[in-house]
């Protein structure tokens, strides 16, 4: 999904469409959970009342929504205010967290796709790191890009299979893998390159 | 060690399937367990309706606000299409209002006997029972844009938009600025308390019924007879029928409790007068600037960020000193006054 389709997607909401509800919720509430329970301490229920909270307060602003940045982008600096909002309401301080798209150690976990399989601990620790990037990346990419990835990857479905699935033909799907691929690509090795560069200066 | 070892993103199709590897290596991303996924569906699906409908309305009554300086004869015709929607009488199981606030734990039960845990943003249905337990506490925001707040222990039941009957604990309503929202009537074991646009809280403490004033007026219907009570002053009934007036502050410890529910103000982009009359509205205090002409330049001053979270008390502590200003509290009296050098 494109920032014109998110725009779509937002004026569908805004006039009450019940189906761009389902799709607006199917599309973005595991990644925003996933977001929150990685901030919330893996806090099930933390997560739950930031997400819902989080949503509800989305819904009310919809209309302000320009499509400046992408539409996931957008509801996760809801979600960091809410984040933020719930451990004031607590008082007491959000445990520091080390996510490695917020900080600079991602050089180190990245460097684990170079390094053999081993038993000890950190490095199990980088490549549980590694891996979450992997999905961090994933839930960055428009919807359908990271859903149809995975499917080929980890679920190894066909090309066709992948089309049924997508509600497309299988010429289209695999236009989308491909198109799919480059956005992963890019994503990964942006998001590398950035937080490598961040660490050496 | 790190700068060492050649770093790389290389996930270019020379460099193998590395896409593949990556993705095996990193396995699905972890669902949400259906069960939440579901209860937040459910809750943001009816905010999202309430929201549409809501847009809806305005839009409506902006088209007949153009319609009005149109043509006399339109007026009534407007007045007729949105008489219904300012006095909305909801059905049994519409929605009459949404949490704003929630700490502890909320329950509410509704027709059908289904008990859900409140959460910001869940809607309150008509007739539903409420219930705050030892621990919890509630803000909830009417469909008339008024405000109710549950302390902890209460129960309130057959919640309307327009009467509520409280059989334990203690709420209190604000109608809002200039009285916008609708009236209240607080049915209660011991007498039925009416606002008439104003701030009040109704407490139930065993066999006595105490109805406090903060803001405007308020009666209290009991055994046929009906008292007054202004800002200011406390009411109490008892079991025989007694009653006592005395005056009480409208500030203070006594009215601690409702600024820990007190719905967040929308701070970015308003000006220090406005956040001020909040402050006023939640504390009771009335501020008053040592220089007339830091008063005069408030409405001039606007301020940013955030006090989600925060109490009025609290962002109060946040928001002055980003404006070069000081407080301090004398006898109901907020003084704020310019930073010394």
């Amino acid at each position: 999904m494109d920032r014109g389709s998110d725009r779509v997607l937002v004026g569908r909401l805004l006039r009450g469409e019940e189906r761009a509800f389902e799709e607006f919720f199917d599309a973005y509430f595991p990644r925003l959970y996933r977001f929150a329970l990685a901030r919330v301490d893996h806090d099930p229920d933390a997560a739950e009342e930031v997400v819902q909270a989080t949503l509800t307060k989305v819904i009310l602003k919809l209309h302000t929504f320009r499509g400046e940045a992408a539409l996931f982008s957008w509801l996760c600096t809801f979600c960091r205010h809410q984040i933020s909002a719930f451990y004031r309401q607590r008082q007491r301080a959000p445990r520091p967290v080390d996510l490695m798209e917020d900080e600079p150690e991602v050089l180190a976990a990245l460097e684990s796709l170079t390094m053999s399989d081993g038993g000890d601990p950190q490095e199990q620790l980088r490549r549980k790191e590694l891996s979450r990037l992997v999905q961090v990346t994933l839930d960055h990419l428009p919807p359908r890009y990271g859903d149809a990835l995975e499917w080929k990857y980890i679920h190894g479905m066909s090309v066709k299979e992948i089309a049924v699935l997508l509600d497309v033909g299988p010429k289209a799907a695999e236009s989308l893998l491909t198109r799919a691929r480059h956005a992963f690509r890019d994503g990964f090795g942006t998001l590398g390159r950035g937080l490598a560069g961040a660490r050496t200066e | 060690m790190n700068e060492e070892r050649e770093f790389s993103t290389d996930l270019s199709p020379a460099s193998g399937d590395h896409i593949g590897r990556l993705l095996r290596l990193a396995g699905p991303r972890p669902a949400a367990p259906h069960e939440r996924e579901a209860r937040v569906r459910e809750s943001v699906r009816l905010e999202w309706r309430a929201s549409v409908l809501q847009r809806r309305r305005r839009k409506w009554l902006v088209g007949g606000g153009v319609g009005l300086a149109a043509a006399a004869a339109l007026v009534a015709l407007v007045g007729v299409v949105y008489r219904p929607l300012a006095t909305p009488e909801p059905a049994f199981g519409g929605p009459v209002g949404q949490v704003e606030t929630v700490a502890g734990k909320v329950r509410m039960r509704v027709a059908n006997d289904a008990e859900q845990v409140l959460r910001v943003g869940d809607v309150i249905t008509a007739g539903s029972v409420i219930d705050t337990g030892p621990l919890g506490r509630a803000a909830v925001r009417m469909a008339s844009g008024s405000s109710l707040r549950l302390d902890r222990g209460t129960r309130l039941r057959g919640l309307t938009d327009a009467r509520v009957a409280l059989e334990r604990g203690a709420v209190y309503f604000d109608s809002g600025a200039a009285g916008a929202g609708a009236p209240m009537e607080i049915q209660t074991p011991l007498g039925v308390v009416h606002d008439v646009g104003t701030q009040f809280e109704v407490r139930l403490e065993g066999e006595r019924m105490r109805v406090r004033v903060r803001e405007g007026l308020v009666n209290v219907d009991r055994d046929g007879r009906r008292y007054d009570a202004g800002a200011g002053v406390e009411l109490t009934v008892d079991a025989t029928g007694a009653l006592s007036r005395r005056s009480v502050p409208i500030f203070g410890p006594g009215w601690e409790w409702i600024l820990a529910v007190a719905p967040t103000f929308e701070l970015e982009g308003q000006t220090l007068d406005v956040f001020l009359e909040w402050v006023q509205r939640e504390t009771g205090l009335s501020p008053s600037f040592v220089d007339p002409r830091t008063a005069a330049g408030a409405p001039g001053v606007v301020v940013h960020g955030s006090i989600e979270g925060m109490r009025p008390d609290q962002a109060l502590e946040a928001v002055l000193p980003t404006c070069g200003l000081v407080h301090r509290v004398d006898s109901g009296i907020l003084v704020i006054q310019a930073e010394g050098p």
